[in-house]
């Protein structure tokens, strides 16, 4: 076999890495290089997208796999064995050296790293753990490390990844479990929640406080997980259902709809298709809803429904609820405001502060948002009342726009 | 009119000082010119300002914080914009709680593009190596707003152990590992040309860029154009969103994939291990092997394997062709049309 050269293998390994959605570098603690041998920071709150590539995602850390060679055989994966994609594989020392030059010209937060799985699950996610270890120990590094951990790998590997990295994600691949059985048929739907939950209790164990002992840090900035949105027939409500669970049984950061994409070498299990964008895009905005907002996952869809993937969620809420409506401004709870269609939590939060000193006018909403008549059937002021135009027939076609864009 | 000349466009001190007096002495918004020093000589030189008036007054926290932001705006007009805030806040305490008074609103706005344009510099910079013993680095950036100093001590945490410099048309900064320093706006000629490790960066971008995914707005409202020029990877992005989109029809309209070598041997493998892995130590595991078998097609269309019979430590075995049809249905080897004799 000829020797791949360095930017070969980065290509094929960046290449196999994209269909990851994940590029966060947020949400951890806040440290930097004052007083150590190494270079990195980390602020603790928002992260840097330090380049944007033109499918619009954030390109924040350097998302790389450690291998693209793989025993699994999941028909929506591009490095599945069965695929004729062109394998690499990285060093340990390659893959540090590539992060700590990335780095130190400001291209990166630092690194996320996945892989296919060779030989075994402890043995692919050991040489995983040994990178982090490597840039953590040897060089000092403090910038971001997120890990992919394999949920086959022993629990005192995940423990050790969870000592060096930021975050670790466990993807949880397709909302149905029998999906998983189906696409992916080395993949245990138990084996990834057993997995999930450990990661749980080990981060509640570190954030407790201890009298005498400080316990060993585990993934500050907690777990994410990534599921593939139109590989199976799951419905939105069922996502929706999946995704609140995740967020309530094992504090899940951030759940991560990715739509399903075609990729370069399809198998016939799973023929390939444009990914649906729109239907991510509406299943953000839910998961939004719920974590922001106050709404439950039923509130916004129920099992067997999809999301309208004309309007957003919040305006099909609204507009199933019209006897909630009109909402007054002047008087409402925050929870209430919250649920008008086209009022964000930055304009809520400046009308609370604004109506301790003035009555909200029309003018003033109108300074605070951006579309104010896809507000004004909904919202009461000191100067405006919607009367009968809250409960308009057609108040759907007002609202919508009449040309759809395809977004493809 | 009374003019106030500050020391420097980004002068907090100054114009803090300046305002107290001013608001002090009741001097009015709209009587004030504010300018920088050097900024030629179109107003005479200002009358000295009075010391400020004993007494003085308060502001709240959140109005220094918000004032500190706002002077780094490129705009003309934020010296006044500010004074006529602190004018008014003396009869209206609460006025910052207002968002959408007019002047609360533009100086929120500045102080929010301020803000990007801080984060933007935190995320924008690309250092070039100049020497790789010391290991040291440089990077020319064009700052929106006049957030250099501001976003210095960032790098310095960051890079505590790294000789860097920013040269920006403001002002240059640079830290030895101990100490910053700062020297006048520089000239994009003074960074240093290239960095091998550019390509690589640009081999991962295109790598990293899903086509079937193309959404240009989303990214240009993120990384807006003004930027383009000091990125090295955006020399890319002109041609990776030409063949987007032809990328993408091809891998909608392919077949799918033969299954490749490897995973023909793997199937083999993984099917053959139920017998190898057996290894059997009797007759009767043989014959439950038999039944098992699938390596040819011949199981495919009988009823059952046939096992062979007898002691099993025979000394001398017979082998017969296929067992006939009363023996596939009902069992035992070498009887019926292909039994004894036949071959």
């Amino acid at each position: 076999m000829v020797a791949l050269t360095l930017k070969r293998k980065l290509e094929i390994l960046s290449d196999a890495a994209k269909y990851d959605a994940s590029c966060a570098s947020s949400g951890t603690v806040k440290r930097d290089s004052v007083g150590g041998k190494g270079v990195g920071s980390t602020d603790g709150g928002m992260g840097i997208c330090h380049a944007y590539a033109p499918d619009g995602r954030c390109i924040s850390l350097l998302k790389i796999l450690l291998t693209n060679f793989c025993v699994y055989d999941c028909a929506y994966c591009v490095n599945r064995v069965s695929s004729n994609t062109p394998r690499a594989r990285f060093s340990v020392h390659e893959i540090v050296d590539l992060t700590l030059s990335f780095y130190k010209r400001n291209y990166i937060e630092g690194l996320f790293l996945s892989s296919g799985i060779i030989k075994s699950g402890d043995y692919t996610m050991e040489e995983m753990v040994r990178v982090a270890k490597s840039l953590r120990i040897d060089h000092d590094f403090r910038g971001y490390i997120h890990l992919k951990v394999i949920p086959e790998a022993s629990p005192a590997l995940v423990n050790e990844a969870a000592l060096y990295a930021d975050r670790i994600s466990i993807n949880v691949e397709l909302p149905r479990d029998a999906s998983l059985a189906d696409l992916a048929p080395e993949k245990d739907a138990v084996g990834i929640k057993k997995a999930m939950g450990r990661v749980r209790r080990g981060i509640d164990q570190a954030a407790e406080k201890y009298i005498k002992t400080t316990p060993p840090k585990f993934a500050p900035a907690g777990q994410s997980t990534q599921m593939i949105v139109g590989a199976d027939a799951a419905t939105d409500g069922e996502i929706l259902a999946k995704s609140a669970g995740l967020y309530g049984a094992y504090g899940m950061r951030r759940v991560y709809y990715s739509a399903y994409s075609p990729i370069p070498d399809t198998t016939s299990r799973l023929p390939p298709v444009r990914p649906p964008l729109m239907r991510e895009h509406r299943l953000y905005q839910a998961d939004w809803l719920m974590r922001f907002y106050g709404f439950t996952h039923d509130e916004i869809t129920v099992e067997g429904v999809d999301l309208d993937l004309d309007i957003d969620p919040k305006l099909a809420w609204a507009l199933r609820n019209r006897g909630d409506f009109p909402v007054d401004l002047n008087t409402a709870e925050r929870e209430m405001m919250l649920r008008v269609p086209g009022l964000g939590v930055r304009s809520v939060e400046r009308m609370l502060d604004i109506r301790r000193y003035k009555l909200l006018t029309l003018d003033d909403v109108k300074r605070l948002t951006r579309r104010l008549d896809k507000l004004k059937p909904f919202i009461v002021t000191q100067d405006w009342r919607p009367g009968a135009l809250t409960d308009k027939a057609d108040l759907r076609a007002r609202l919508t726009p009449p040309t759809q864009l395809s977004l493809f | 009119m009374r003019v106030v000349r500050l020391a420097s466009e980004i002068d907090f001190a100054g114009w803090r000082q300046a305002a107290r007096t001013l608001r002090g002495q009741g001097v009015a918004p709209d009587t004030v010119i504010w300018t920088v020093d050097g900024e030629g000589d179109l107003f005479a030189d200002p009358e000295p300002l009075a010391p400020p008036s004993p007494g003085g007054f308060t502001v709240s926290r959140e109005f220094l914080e918000l004032a500190e932001e706002v002077i780094l705006h490129r705009s003309a007009e934020r010296f006044a914009l500010l004074y006529r805030l602190l004018w008014r806040m003396a009869a209206e305490p609460n006025l910052l709680r207002i968002a959408t008074d007019p002047d609360v609103a533009r100086a929120n706005d500045f102080a929010r593009q301020v803000s990007k344009a801080a984060h933007k510099m935190k995320a924008f910079v690309r250092f070039r190596s100049v020497s790789a013993d010391p290991e040291a680095y440089a990077a020319w950036f064009e700052p929106m707003h006049r957030v250099t100093e501001s976003v210095a001590p960032f790098f310095a945490r960051r890079f505590a152990n790294m000789i860097w410099s920013i040269l920006t048309p403001d002002v240059c900064i640079h830290w030895n590992g101990a100490q910053m320093a700062t020297t006048p706006g520089g000239d994009p000629a003074d960074a240093p040309g290239e960095d091998a490790l550019e390509d690589y960066w640009r081999t991962y971008y295109a790598s990293i860029f899903n086509p079937a995914r193309l959404k240009v707005d989303a990214m240009t409202k993120e990384m807006p154009k003004r930027y383009w020029r000091n990125l090295p990877e955006a020399r890319l992005i002109p041609d990776l969103i030409a063949a987007a989109e032809g990328r993408t029809n091809l891998m909608v309209a392919q077949a799918p994939s033969q299954t490749n070598r490897v995973v023909r041997q793997m199937a083999r493998t993984a099917r053959d291990a139920t017998f190898d892995a057996l290894a059997p130590s009797s007759l009767e595991e043989v014959a439950a092997g038999v039944d098992a078998c699938r390596r040819c097609s011949l199981y495919k269309d009988a009823t059952q394997g046939v096992p062979g019979e007898g002691p099993a430590h025979a000394r001398l075995m017979l082998g017969g062709r296929a067992a006939g049809r009363p023996g596939r249905s009902c069992g035992p080897a070498l009887r019926g049309a292909g039994g004894p004799g036949a071959e």
